[in-house]
């Protein structure tokens, strides 16, 4: 069997040869016959979508919106079980953008796992609407209008020996406007260094390494990148910015800068947590969640999409000090397993069936790497003349002192999706 | 060499004094209208801004100071926050009359104004009287010199002072205050600013109280401190800014 390889942030599927139990099904007759219907079926859909598209450009992604919350939050506590004392850092935008994207080359039953798996109720929603919402998903997200700085693509890095269904690829470059790149995996070397580039190139420098090495049985491998340069709305001043200590568990304290802002926050003091919503320019947020002592892990369980929307409901805008640790964090998640946890087994087993990439059902998903790197710092939009000065009350705020393991979440207003789901346990690793 | 070194400590020492942002430590009983307003959290009571005494049982603060629904008490004849001065006098606010037109979520409008109902009337000595107000609709020249006094940040998102600070501000006439490189149309007609040097100004925890200016020789209150800016409280350009008493004399008068 072969094994096909996942990469996030750069996510990462690899796909090479394996042998597949039941042995391998469908022969090269049926493989062109097939190829043919869908590309005829696909050219009329492509039109009818694109009309579609500029007509009601808010519906598509907002219809995968709930279910893909629903997912980042459900994958979110699996991982924090998974890792239960250390940082996490992921994009779920970029986990779910590559496994609906690889969907579209499996059948059967594992398509179906990946499809229920990330959250699709397939009563509620078709898996049309699905890809079409991830399309206009990506193309919101890379509109280059924006104020934010944002951009995401999808890559396919596919073995020089290996046929490609071209339906395949017309899916996933109409759909998720994948790049496709003839590759020479028998070469680990320049494998590694053509995928490592692509994923520096779009991450712009900030994941330089992803990989360490490459399988030379790789037959394909599947990236998403997401990178994202959030500006705040209203910058820290460096001036104030003092080392702290914040305290990683009871017996342990680590000295970190930590940047201060008096300032009007919408923010929430709560039974359970401290919470507050920090915007950056352009149409998109920073929650920032601090749990009261001893209730990290009370909060962390009950994260979910409702239990967000309580707090959201909680707070009001006042005059509050903030104190945020400046840092940068970076994770990587080895999926596999999280993801077989959560009921998505059978495109890593030898029952994967992912004959719409290639025509047969001979490979399955041997490895899912994401990495994510998230940076905090004082930096805001440049102070343009015109920006108009803050007027805060001089009465005494109350003071929100992130100085103790905290949830970050940031969130696309326009998209209604959650780019990064963070827990900072150390600022310093 | 000796006498270089107490020097040297000399300078230490008046380093220690600048404060409110950029004044010094207040005589005791300087201000004797100065009021510590403070609010009930668990059983005790902290200081959360300032305000003036302006009848034996009426104190007039900034409305934004008492927005939140909790217990206020008021500080008379306070000097030092943390020691007994001996003439302290604490009586409990029994009702709050906020201007109808306050918004708490745009203290630019203005109308942050507010005349706090105390439970009983305080005992008026050398510590504690009330404030002189200013003639309706009077306006103080360009660079007057004025006098905040607050018990507010040392410097911005610092500590609280302990003893009441004072510093002069000199008042920026509202054609200055309102160029678009100073507050522009933030600022109204119905608000006071001074200072704006960048040294010296009011911080977090002084909201309410006086801008005492003398007028004949005689201290009036001619602002209550309302807001500043978020780049800092001692912004060059951004002066402190007041909300104008002159301009809400008749409704003082109809709501004392």
């Amino acid at each position: 069997m072969k094994v096909l390889l996942i990469l996030g942030v750069a996510l990462l599927f690899t796909l090479t040869f394996a042998h597949h139990q039941e042995g391998h099904h469908g022969n090269d007759d049926n493989d062109e016959h097939d190829h043919h219907d869908h590309k005829d079926s696909h050219h009329k859909k492509g039109e009818h979508h694109d009309k579609k598209h500029h007509h009601n450009e808010s519906l598509a992604c907002h219809k995968i919106a709930q279910y893909n919350a629903k997912f980042s939050f459900d994958l979110y506590r699996q991982v924090a079980l998974d890792h239960p004392s250390e940082n996490i850092v992921f994009s779920p935008y970029s986990i779910s953008t590559a496994f609906t994207f690889l969907s579209l080359g499996a059948k059967d039953r594992t398509r179906s796992q990946i499809i229920e798996g990330f959250g699709f109720n397939t009563s509620e929603i078709s898996e049309q609407e699905i890809h079409e919402g991830f399309h206009h998903l990506l193309d919101l997200l890379n509109k280059a209008d924006r104020e934010l700085k944002l951009s995401t693509g999808n890559a396919l890095f596919i073995s020089k020996e290996q046929k490609i269904l071209q339906t395949f690829l017309d899916e996933a470059k109409r759909l998720y406007h994948s790049e496709a790149f003839s590759t020479d995996f028998k070469n680990t070397d320049e494998a590694k260094k053509q995928i490592n580039s692509y994923v520096e190139k779009q991450t712009h420098g900030k994941i330089a390494e992803l990989l360490d090495s490459v399988d030379q049985d790789a037959m394909l491998v599947l990236i998403n990148c997401i990178y994202f340069r959030g500006k705040w709305e209203k910058p820290f001043d460096e001036k104030w910015t003092k080392e702290g200590d914040f305290h990683v568990n009871e017996n342990k304290t680590v000295k970190v800068p930590f940047m201060v802002r008096t300032g009007m926050y919408n923010a929430a003091f709560t039974d359970e947590a401290s919470v507050v919503s920090i915007p950056y320019k352009g149409d998109a947020s920073a929650l920032f969640i601090l749990p009261n002592k001893g209730k990290l892990s009370e909060v962390e369980q009950n994260l979910n999409p409702e239990a967000i929307r309580k707090l959201q409901n909680a707070m009001h805008i006042g005059l509050l000090d903030v104190v945020l640790p400046r840092f940068s964090a970076s994770g990587t998640l080895s999926l596999k397993d999280t993801l077989s946890k959560m009921g998505i087994t059978d495109v890593f087993s030898d029952n994967a069936d992912l004959s719409g990439i290639t025509g047969e059902a001979n490979m399955k998903v041997s490895k899912v790497v994401h990495k994510a790197v998230l940076s905090v710092d004082e930096k805001g939009t440049e102070a343009a003349g015109a920006t108009a000065v803050e007027a805060i009350p001089m009465s005494l705020p109350p003071r929100m002192e992130f100085n103790s393991p905290f949830f970050m979440f940031v969130l696309d207003h326009k998209t209604k999706s959650l780019l990064f789901s963070a827990r900072i346990v150390n600022p310093l690793e | 060499m000796l006498r270089l070194l107490v020097l040297a400590s000399l300078v230490l020492c008046d380093n220690e004094n600048v404060r409110v942002v950029g004044g010094s430590n207040a005589a005791k009983n300087a201000w004797p209208w100065q009021v510590s307003l403070q609010y009930l959290s668990g059983s005790s009571w902290y200081h959360t801004c300032g305000a003036s005494l302006i009848r034996a049982n009426r104190v007039l603060t900034a409305a934004h100071c008492v927005d939140r629904s909790v217990s206020f008490r008021v500080g008379l004849g306070e000097h030092s926050l943390s020691a007994n001065d001996g003439t302290e006098q604490y009586i409990s606010v029994s009702s709050i009359r906020k201007h109808a037109s306050w918004n708490t979520n745009n203290v630019a409008a203005g109308y942050d104004i507010a005349i706090l109902f105390l439970a009983a009337s305080a005992n008026l000595n050398n510590a504690v009287q009330t404030a002189k107000l200013p003639a309706s609709g009077a306006t103080l020249a360009h660079n007057y010199n004025c006098v905040v006094t607050g018990w507010g940040r040392l410097s911005t998102g610092g500590a609280l002072a302990t003893i009441l600070q004072q510093a002069n501000l000199p008042v920026v006439a509202h054609t200055t205050c309102s160029l678009s490189s100073w507050w522009g149309n933030t600022v109204k007609t119905s608000m006071v600013c001074a200072g704006g040097d960048g040294v010296k100004s009011s911080c977090n925890g002084d909201s309410g109280g006086p801008l005492n200016c003398a007028v004949n020789g005689v201290y009036e209150v001619h602002g209550i401190v309302s807001f500043g800016s978020s780049l800092g409280c001692n912004y060059k350009q951004k002066p402190s800014v007041f909300t104008k008493v002159s301009s809400y004399i008749s409704w003082i008068n109809s709501n004392i």
